[in-house]
């Protein structure tokens, strides 16, 4: 029943997808509100997938690798919600969803192989998983705001206003939009990295994790200097978008070491 | 009956001779009850803008109509006896499919002076509101302008005609929208007092900015701006000052030299924290530097940027115009095929109560006679009759219809057949279209003083 749910929610985010780059692409402004209410839905089969997943299997099942790509869709899609109510940035869909899609299709190609790890039973390294799939998804969506950022500031000093440029937000609102994700998104992710060391040294395994640790901490330090540069100095705009893409490379790279490791042992 | 417009637009008439005619506010009342009073016109909507003005009316005949209508203004607007030559022939008139025409392309602001401008639709329906409260539309402009509604939401959705900036003024609201998102909270500052200036603080305004500044340097001339725009006026020496909370710039100086350089632009930008800020530098020559551009969180644009941005939209414009252009074609074409119709549709309706009624008079005095016939037998005859007179009416029935078709439905031709048959034509409203709803005055709808500053003159319609 779970692997039928994660399809699903496969399908569903697809569907959502296609509507929103119809959306954004092809000038059809309504097709955003049913993009919407298509994306809850698969939100609600994603999380009542998960859900099933933690009751069968004990919630620390979740933060398995193919399950926590699932829970990493469904933080990516919960933070975008938030974003498109509260900002208005509806069309942040049309980059947000694929991604969720593409998340919940490696999920739900690894559903079935999914065996519970033993490790990870223990409450330290499940939160400390938990909060830095929480942070990374906060961390991506600042990042794809800031990618837009780059691309309508550059339309901007280059007086080239096309349907593109149109259609996207305001500099300014995506600016903002970037420091609250990071605001919100950098305690969560010192949590996460500080347990995460704790969880090492107390097991002992410290020496395997060098390299994850190195990435984690340089992409902690990236984020760091963002919020410190914006609050003392007023750094905003071009600077802090390009360094908020840098942390996400540094966060992918997070991701990666941890994907190759657990799933080469 | 047919549909007319007799009207002066912006084209045809300069401003003089356009608001001399105008007939907003209370002249209205008065024109479209002179108009109908004049028995020459049985339906009448007026409409009244900045750009135009034009009478719809359904009339059974074009010369009395337009003696009617050319009368009306003469007594309205209070225009001597002699003055007609002089406005007459600034005054269009269009009669038939060409008025159909004429009316579903401006009310798709096809025939705005700013093509696709939104405001104009408002306008006639607001005028049709009107005239329906003073009851002087009937079926037939009723109908047209229900259609000509039609065809311009079709236009609206379907073209992009309406989309895109197009004054100056209105680009550089537009372009804030996208540096700033919203307008609302944000401090313009004007430096210089031109009129140019003044119009795009007037159109920002309206998006709702916490406050209009005035640096200037003559105070005198800053003070009557800030009067007139509810602003704060400055010494042009306040102006680093000023720039340091400002949001929106806009420059308009009659200096020579740049009065804005990169490097004290820089000093001002650090001092701000870099919150963005929107230059908009509309003198020539130009008061910024134009290495200001280069500067992070600086968005800078001169007149020739704006007016690119400007010509841009035209050229897009014109493109979904031919578009849109089809579509009306297409209206029109459906509207004018309803009216010919509509026209022969009394002739048919007498011709066949005519018949019926020969019909039912004979086969009751046949019946009379016919008493001892058996009840089926009695059912028969009347069958035969009915068949007969159906069979008798099928002929006269399809070539009226092919006459409208064919638009040779003249109104010579009708009563040559009225005359032929003997009929009484009263004219009559043919059946409402399915879904059609009845006249009411939309709500949503407002009307607008004409010379209201909702946006600068130049966009209005």
């Amino acid at each position: 029943m779970s692997t039928g749910l994660a399809i699903a929610t496969v399908f569903v985010y697809a569907t959502s997808s296609a509507l929103y780059l119809a959306a954004v692409l092809g000038e059809k402004r309504s097709w955003l509100g049913v993009a919407f209410v298509t994306l809850c839905v698969g939100l609600v089969t994603n999380a009542v997938g998960l859900g099933v997943m933690g009751w069968q299997d004990g919630v620390a099942s979740l933060a398995n690798i193919q399950r926590g790509l699932s829970l990493l869709a469904m933080t990516v899609g919960l933070s975008f919600v938030v974003i498109s109510t509260v900002y208005k940035l509806r069309s942040l869909g049309s980059f947000a969803v694929p991604l969720m899609m593409l998340l919940q299709g490696l999920s739900a190609l690894a559903e079935p192989t999914v065996t519970v790890d033993e490790e990870i039973k223990s409450t330290l390294l499940t939160v400390h998983i938990v909060s830095a799939l929480l942070g990374s998804a906060l961390f991506f969506m600042a990042a794809v705001t800031s990618a837009i950022y780059l691309f309508q500031e550059r339309n901007l000093k280059r007086k080239a206003f096309g349907p593109m440029f149109q259609k996207l937000p305001s500099v300014d609102v995506l600016d903002q939009v970037n420091h609250r994700l990071i605001v919100v998104g950098f305690p969560i992710y010192t949590g996460a990295i500080g347990l995460g060391g704790f969880w090492a040294w107390e097991s002992g395994e410290g020496p395997q994790l060098q390299l994850q640790y190195l990435f984690a901490i340089v992409s902690w330090l990236i984020y760091a200097a963002i919020l410190h540069a914006r609050i003392t100095t007023g750094w905003r705009g071009k600077r802090a978008a390009t360094l908020t893409i840098a942390g996400l490379v540094g966060i992918a790279a997070v991701l990666s070491t941890y994907v190759v490791r657990v799933w080469g042992a | 009956m047919e549909i007319a417009v007799l009207g002066v637009n912006h084209r045809t008439a300069p401003i003089a001779i356009r608001e001399r005619l105008a007939l907003g506010g209370g002249r209205l009342k008065l024109a479209l009850d002179t108009l109908q009073g004049s028995g020459a016109i049985t339906e009448t909507v007026i409409l009244s803008t900045c750009n135009r003005v034009e009478i719809y009316v359904a009339a059974p005949e074009a010369g009395a109509a337009e003696e009617a209508v050319l009368a009306m203004f003469e007594q309205v607007c209070g225009l001597g006896k002699g003055s007609r030559g002089e406005f007459g022939r600034h005054i269009y008139r269009l009669w038939g499919t060409d008025a159909i025409k004429h009316l579903f392309r401006v009310a798709s602001s096809l025939d705005s002076m700013v093509l696709g401008e939104p405001q104009i639709l408002g306008q006639l329906k607001t005028a049709y509101g009107e005239a329906v409260e003073h009851k002087t539309v009937g079926h037939m402009l009723n109908r047209a302008m229900h259609r000509a509604f039609n065809a311009a939401k079709r236009v609206r959705t379907e073209t992009q005609v309406g989309e895109g900036g197009i004054s100056v003024a209105y680009v550089a609201a537009q372009l804030a929208g996208k540096i700033f998102g919203t307008l609302e909270g944000k401090r313009v500052l004007l430096v210089g007092a031109g009129e140019m200036a003044e119009l795009a603080a007037k159109h920002l305004a309206q998006g709702g900015t916490r406050s209009i500044e005035i640096a200037n340097r003559s105070l005198a001339r800053a003070q009557a701006l800030a009067d007139q725009l509810d602003g704060v006026a400055f010494p042009l020496e306040e102006l680093y000052h000023l720039l340091e909370r400002a949001d929106i710039v806009i420059t308009s100086t009659g200096s020579p030299r740049p009065i804005l350089r990169r490097r004290s632009l820089q000093t001002v930008m650090r001092a701000r924290k870099y919150r963005p800020l929107f230059l908009i530098d509309i003198a020539v020559p130009r008061d910024i530097e134009p290495s200001c551009t280069e500067l992070d969180n600086v968005y800078l644009y001169d007149v020739d940027d704006l007016q690119q941005v400007v010509s841009d939209n035209m050229a897009g414009r014109q493109r979904e115009a031919d578009a849109a252009a089809a579509i009306v074609g297409f209206e029109v074409e459906r509207f004018a095929h309803w009216l010919e119709e509509a026209d022969v549709v009394p002739t048919i309706v007498a011709l066949r109560q005519q018949f019926y009624s020969v019909k039912d008079d004979e086969v009751d005095k046949a019946m009379r006679r016919l008493s001892h016939l058996s009840e089926r037998d009695q059912k028969l005859v009347r069958a035969m009759a009915h068949a007969l007179t159906n069979k008798l009416l099928h002929m006269p029935t399809t070539h009226i219809k092919r006459f409208a078709q064919e638009g040779m439905a003249s109104s010579a031709t009708l009563e040559l057949v009225h005359d032929m048959f003997g009929l009484t034509v009263e004219p009559q409203a043919p059946a409402r279209e399915e879904g059609e709803a009845p006249p009411v005055k939309d709500p949503q709808t407002k009307s607008q003083p004409p010379g209201s500053l909702t946006a600068p003159a130049v966009d209005r319609e």
